[in-house]
């Protein structure tokens, strides 16, 4: 069927809830779902999506950089804690003094409900706060190596640093016509490729599917653990944080990849 | 003895349809009558603990047919071994989905 208005409106809310740096590949997975179900019970359907898009959500496990605070060392744990500290007592020091309260070895049971439900919303305003200031839980390095590589960057156009590996499948071209490069150590996946013109205009997300990027002459490189050779062809990526830098076109930054994810990169040609 | 992960219920439905060659999403629903809420985030957590993986069409195929590829599941060797102890612990697992032919995708 052809989605309808309120089909494509569920399914952009529910993208909403979906992680950003997947949620291209997700709509467009549901989308091309809806398409073939019958329109009577497509918007049931789609009300499905919500819950996809959470599981999603919650199952991502990588940080998406660009909001809120990343608590990536001791030192940042330890001004976070002083900076609440401070609101904390700031804010305690600008409230009113109460009148007529009894001391408080004088408080009885019954007293402390009133306190609870006057604590409720600074409660819920702390818990909100924290999430927002924490952003997602931190990644989890794929391996020792890379975790002390530390670098946020990949340079690219030297050719003793990568080896460029063309791919010919004549629909991966009429889709992406891009390079995939492998790093010289073994364990960062270079992807350059057009990026699809939506994706241009200002979002910062295309969906790239590695499975695809496979040349026909490939060879396992030898340093790539077998795990990640196996989740490349299995696994769908997509790129997000398209970030250029204007002075350096040919450098990018690089995802912290999560556990069992291949770092990808790419450039606009 | 050496078991695979124990599966609930509805995994194990839904692998069983994916082993009987139910293979898209919308299909496996169909089969096992369960809402898109749950299946897709299953098919997902299927995906991540390896039992099954996805791939998409062939362009081609979807291009000649006038129609949007679809993402298609297929059973890794463990989820095999899986759902063969699914089926024993589930003895009326194998009625569920007859197999069917799967497509050529």
């Amino acid at each position: 069927m052809n989605a309808t208005w309120p089909q494509t409106l569920i399914l952009r809310a529910a993208s909403l809830l979906a992680p950003a740096n997947q949620r291209a590949l997700w709509l467009n997975e549901w989308r091309t779902e809806l398409w073939y179900i019958p329109s009577r019970g497509s918007t049931l359907f789609c009300l499905g999506a919500f819950r996809d898009a959470l599981w999603l959500r919650r199952n991502n496990l990588c940080i998406e950089k660009g909001f809120g605070i990343h608590l990536e060392s001791p030192l940042s744990c330890l001004i976070l804690l002083a900076m609440l500290a401070v609101g904390s007592i700031l804010f305690a020091v600008s409230l009113p003094v109460p009148q007529n309260v009894p001391p408080f070895w004088r408080l009885r049971a019954r007293d402390l409900p009133a306190g609870w439900i006057g604590m409720l919303p600074v409660f819920c305003l702390f818990v909100l706060a924290t999430r927002l200031v924490i952003a997602g839980r931190p990644c989890q390095l794929p391996s020792g190596a890379l975790a002390r590589k530390g670098s946020p960057r990949c340079v690219f156009g030297s050719e003793d640093r990568h080896r460029a590996v063309d791919h010919t499948r004549r629909g991966l071209r009429s889709r992406t016509d891009g390079r995939c490069a492998r790093s010289a150590t073994g364990n960062v996946f270079v992807v350059d490729t057009d990026i699809a013109s939506s994706a241009r205009r200002g979002g910062r997300e295309a969906p790239y599917d590695c499975r695809h990027d496979r040349p026909r002459h490939e060879r396992r490189p030898r340093t790539l653990p077998p795990t990640w050779h196996g989740r490349l062809h299995r696994q769908a990526h997509s790129i997000s944080r398209v970030e250029q830098d204007p002075g350096k076109a040919r450098t990018c930054r690089l995802r912290r990849p999560t556990r069992g994810e291949v770092i990808v990169c790419c450039v606009l040609r | 003895m050496a078991e695979g992960p124990r599966l609930s219920h509805t995994s194990a439905m839904i692998l069983q349809a994916i082993g009987a060659g139910h293979v898209y999403g919308y299909t496996v629903m169909d089969v096992t009558g369960l809402p898109s809420g749950t299946v897709y985030p299953a098919l997902r957590r299927l995906e991540r603990d390896e039992l099954i993986r996805s791939q998409w069409e062939r362009q081609s195929i979807a291009d000649a047919e006038l129609r949007p590829a679809r993402k298609y599941y297929k059973l890794t060797r463990p989820g095999e071994t899986v759902l063969e102890t699914s089926r024993r612990r589930y003895p009326l697992l194998a009625k569920l989905a007859p197999a069917q032919e799967v497509e050529d995708v």
